[in-house]
């Protein structure tokens, strides 16, 4: 009898903790951020770490699953901010205007999709239509992009990731992968065999683009550098999405990570370009 | 001594000791004494791994199967919009599209042969646009920031003669060893070509890092110089233009007929389900406010079905089609008229590989499109997909691809076959390595000797196998291609490989992993042939070596088969280290190229599953058809087994 009261008490004591988190989650100091694991992995938790030793009285709870995450736990109200790699579907946005909430979208950081080659190779650009042709697999041999006679090995992320999707979108016009692509499982191994492997092709993040024994071609005559990022053509923006204009603690954050000059060199440290970098990238182009 | 093949087929007539003991607690029927409660523990545990596998047979079969329906549909809706159709005119595009590269290829080995002195300049430029990207970049903005005339010009002359210094300053051998990749007959930089390309990154500098027009004229000159080979390759080039457009106005009908098909199926879906959770609402008695909701939006869902006229609209794709064949056999003319105007046999011998190789692909690529004439003039939209069919598209479907923004299509046999190539692969390494190893120890190893060796070669399977596969990637993929490639190994068939991931490379690393389970059951085989078969033949006056070979190794067969059985099995499900290093390239491995075959990166079907499994929504089409390939890959394992049991017990009958 003793035990199953003592059962009793903690099964209701669990209760009703869950419900008092759940009811005073805007009130109280504690940061929830859910998503991509793009930006979860590294970035994120960084800034957290910077912002929490300025601010201990701020808690903040980072979940990396990937970008679809992001929306799922805002739609619940599960998160404060939803981190993504991509722009919010159409089908997702539909959710939350059926609800009469709207999604408001903040940049976290630009990021640039490298294309990798050996270092030992020649070529040192690529057109839009040659990456297109060699991802697709119309393009089978380096000599038709002005290398050497050799056939090309191409490395790509696998179905699973956003990069997989982004480059699809940026650069191959929406086609599917060709068949003799060799699908990795991230950035550091198709680095690895873009660096070993003379006839390799790749693409991988900014963070991952220096490095020994490979080097990244210039797309569109554009290389892929911080200062060229406003001309780039495989440059993709991060996100940070919030329900309605964030208040509070997740506003005060926002507002830090995505403005304060400490928060853009994490960024930059990390591998991303800061979001006033790219602006100021792009005022020149204007201008 | 003699000792049963298997521990299971012990006589059991002997009346074993049973848990028997003094009466205990009676409850519901049950005895509870100590004894009992110890049995039931045992036995519990016993029939918890049958009940295990039961429930892993039984979520596979219910997640898997789904697949079925559920891709017979989405293959009725590719029939019914045209996109099965679509798919075969691409698979004629990308024949052509074969041919015209290797074409193309041909061209420029021809061209580099012919006109290398013109083709350095281009190269020489690149190098200097990397060299001012790299050095020049503030210096080329200081530059464009001056407004003042004669400040400019001055600024201008500076920028050109740093540039010029600095692209002379390269060493002669690396700007050589640049081109020499290209141009392999090339034996010294020609100072022409270098003031001409330095000329050209000032050009460049000077202008914003615009690439000069002169460079693409320089190659559109080489380009009408080749002359008749140049008209050859334009008009292969321009004659696959109306194949093309065929194929886009193909897609642009079907696939808007396959994004409302696919639509309207969501739609019905979630019609379903708000239907299910009204008649739930409405059992519970739920508020009105609630039920109202649930109906508005089932009146929403309703609302959202698109009408489409599939009939109407595959009108349009019957009459692009009725061109078909006209085109494809106009498009043949053209290039065998072209092929006819290349020249027959020219200096370089690369050019003459390469066209033979295309003319290869040519005769390839007609046969591809004679097939494909009459499939598509036997292709009916209204003939029903049956489960036959879906069944045959999954089973023996050449492409796995999935993620597709035109159609996820889930083809086995790239994975399957690429799981046997290895899978076989492996066991030709590992075979004769663990059964020798076995022999020697059974049969000739002194006893410390066996002491040593036996728990070393099991001490293998130990090593975890991401261990395994970090060294195959970054130690063992680099020694094997160099290898490769060093003249006093090129009489191996298959070498030099050329990609780094590839089935030897899995194999080899395999066949590490599956020796010490083929060893160990091949050691216990061998230990189980009765010593009297071992005396016999010695008796007879055979020496040791005879007596192995010709007496124990063939007694202890079916252990043995059992052993190399159970060995493929282990290769078959091991999962990591083929991920790592196999390469991962959905294909089937082209077998043409016999031993070579090797040298392939290859996909798999365990390797499938990890790869692909994280971003899968539970219950889609996508997630199924990886249980589907979960389901063939535990039937394999299944049917080993049970195959196993069966040799060994035949042997004891």
């Amino acid at each position: 009898m003793k035990r199953i009261t003592a059962t009793t008490a903690i099964v209701i004591a669990f209760a009703l903790n869950i419900s008092a988190t759940t009811t005073t989650r805007a009130a109280d100091s504690k940061i929830d951020i859910k998503g991509s694991d793009t930006l979860g992995a590294k970035l994120v938790p960084q800034l957290k770490n910077a912002y929490v030793k300025d601010n201990p009285s701020v808690k903040i709870d980072i979940l990396a699953q990937g970008s679809s995450h992001a929306f799922s736990n805002l739609d619940a109200g599960t998160a404060d901010i939803g981190m993504s790699s991509r722009k919010v579907k159409q089908q997702e946005l539909d959710k939350f205007e059926a609800k009469g909430k709207a999604l408001v979208e903040h940049v976290a950081a630009w990021d640039m999709i490298a294309v990798i080659v050996n270092e030992m190779n020649p070529v040192r650009k690529l057109s839009l239509k040659q990456i297109e042709g060699i991802f697709t697999g119309t393009i089978t041999n380096w000599a038709e992009v002005g290398g050497p006679d050799a056939t090309i090995s191409v490395y790509t992320r696998n179905t699973s990731s956003g990069t997989y999707k982004s480059f699809s979108k940026l650069a191959m016009s929406k086609n599917d992968y060709g068949i003799n692509c060799q699908k990795l499982e991230g950035n550091q191994p198709i680095v690895t065999e873009v660096a070993k492997n003379a006839n390799g092709i790749g693409y991988v993040g900014y963070a991952y683009a220096e490095g020994n024994h490979f080097k990244t071609v210039k797309v569109e005559g554009v290389s892929a550098k911080v200062s060229k990022i406003a001309k780039y053509p495989l440059a993709r923006k991060l996100y940070y999405y919030t329900v309605g204009e964030p208040s509070g603690h997740a506003a005060q954050f926002l507002e830090w990570a995505t403005t304060s000059d400490s928060a853009s060199q994490i960024v930059s440290e990390i591998g991303f370009i800061p979001t006033t970098v790219a602006q100021e990238s792009m005022g020149k182009l204007t201008k | 001594m003699q000792v049963a093949a298997v521990p299971a087929n012990k006589p059991k007539n002997k009346s074993a000791p049973t848990f028997k003991g003094k009466r205990g607690l009676r409850l519901m029927g049950l005895n509870f004494t100590t004894d009992g409660v110890v049995k039931g523990f045992f036995g519990g545990n016993a029939y918890l791994a049958i009940l295990a596998l039961l429930f892993i047979c039984v979520f596979l079969l219910k997640s898997g199967l789904g697949f079925i329906p559920g891709y017979r549909v989405e293959l009725g809706e590719a029939r019914i919009s045209g996109v099965e159709l679509t798919n075969k005119v691409r698979y004629e595009l990308t024949g052509y599209k074969a041919l015209l590269a290797r074409v193309n290829q041909a061209f420029i080995a021809e061209k580099r042969n012919r006109f290398g002195d013109e083709e350095s300049t281009i190269y020489l430029y690149e190098e200097f646009e990397a060299l001012v990207d790299d050095e020049f970049e503030d210096a080329m903005e200081t530059y464009l920031s001056i407004n003042d005339s004669p400040e400019k010009e001055a600024a201008c002359a500076r920028l050109c003669k740093d540039i010029a210094d600095a692209c002379n300053n390269i060493p002669e051998k690396k700007l050589l060893q640049a081109l020499t990749r290209r141009l392999p007959e090339l034996r010294k930089v020609s100072t022409n070509a270098k003031d001409q390309a330095i000329a050209l990154a000032q050009d460049y500098a000077l202008n914003d890092a615009e690439t000069p027009h002169a460079v693409a004229e320089i190659s559109a000159q080489i380009s009408k110089e080749m002359g008749n080979f140049n008209t050859a390759v334009q008009a292969i080039k321009s004659a696959g233009k109306p194949l093309i457009q065929l194929e886009s106005e193909l897609t642009k009908h079907t696939a808007e007929s396959d994004r409302i098909l696919k639509l309207n199926r969501q739609t019905s879906g979630s019609i379903t389900a708000l239907e299910q959770g009204l008649k739930k609402a409405k059992q519970r008695d739920e508020p009105p406010v609630i039920i109202a909701a649930i109906e508005k939006r089932l009146k929403k869902s309703r609302g959202s079905f698109i009408e489409i006229d599939t009939e109407a609209r595959i009108k349009a794709v019957y009459q692009a089609i009725e061109n078909h064949d006209l085109i494809v056999d106009t498009l043949l003319i053209k290039i065998s008229k072209a092929f006819n105007s290349l020249p027959a046999e020219l200096e370089n011998e690369l050019t003459n590989v390469t066209i033979e190789q295309a003319h290869k692909l040519n005769s390839e690529f007609a046969i591809i499109v004679a097939k494909q004439k009459e499939n598509i003039s036997a292709w009916r939209h209204d003939k029903s997909i049956t489960t036959g069919n879906t069944l045959a598209a999954f089973f023996f479907g050449s492409e796995w691809q999935t993620g597709s923004p035109w159609q996820d299509i889930y083809g086995l046999m790239p994975l399957f076959t690429g799981s046997l190539l290895v899978a076989s692969v492996s066991l030709l390494f590992a075979v004769p390595l663990a059964i020798g190893a076995a022999l020697y120890v059974n049969q000739f190893a002194h006893k410390r000797e066996a002491a040593l060796v036996k728990p070393g070669i099991e001490f293998i399977q130990a090593i975890p196998s991401v261990v395994l596969g970090l060294f195959g990637v970054l130690v063992l993929a680099g020694f094997l291609k160099d290898w490769s490639h060093s003249p006093l190994l090129s009489w191996i068939p298959g070498f030099p490989i050329t990609e780094r991931l590839n089935v030897l490379l899995a194999a080899l690393l395999l066949a590490f992993m599956a020796a010490p389970t083929i060893f160990t059951l091949a050691e216990d085989a061998l230990n189980n042939v009765p010593k009297a078969f071992t005396e016999a033949s010695l008796a007879m006056g055979a020496t040791k070596l005879q007596t192995a070979i010709n007496v124990i190794l063939p007694a202890s067969m079916p252990g043995i088969i059992a052993a190399i059985m159970l060995g493929f099995g282990r290769v078959v499900g091991e999962t990591m280290v083929v991920l790592m290093v196999a390469g991962n390239k959905a294909k089937i491995p082209e077998f043409s190229e016999g031993i070579g075959i090797v040298g392939q990166p290859v996909h798999t079907m365990t390797s499938i599953i990890a790869q692909e499994y994280g971003e899968v929504t539970e219950g889609s089409l996508h997630w199924q058809a990886l249980f589907m390939v979960g389901l063939v890959l535990f039937t394999i394992s299944l049917v080993i087994n049970s195959t196993c049991q069966r040799v060994l017990n035949s042997k004891n009958r």
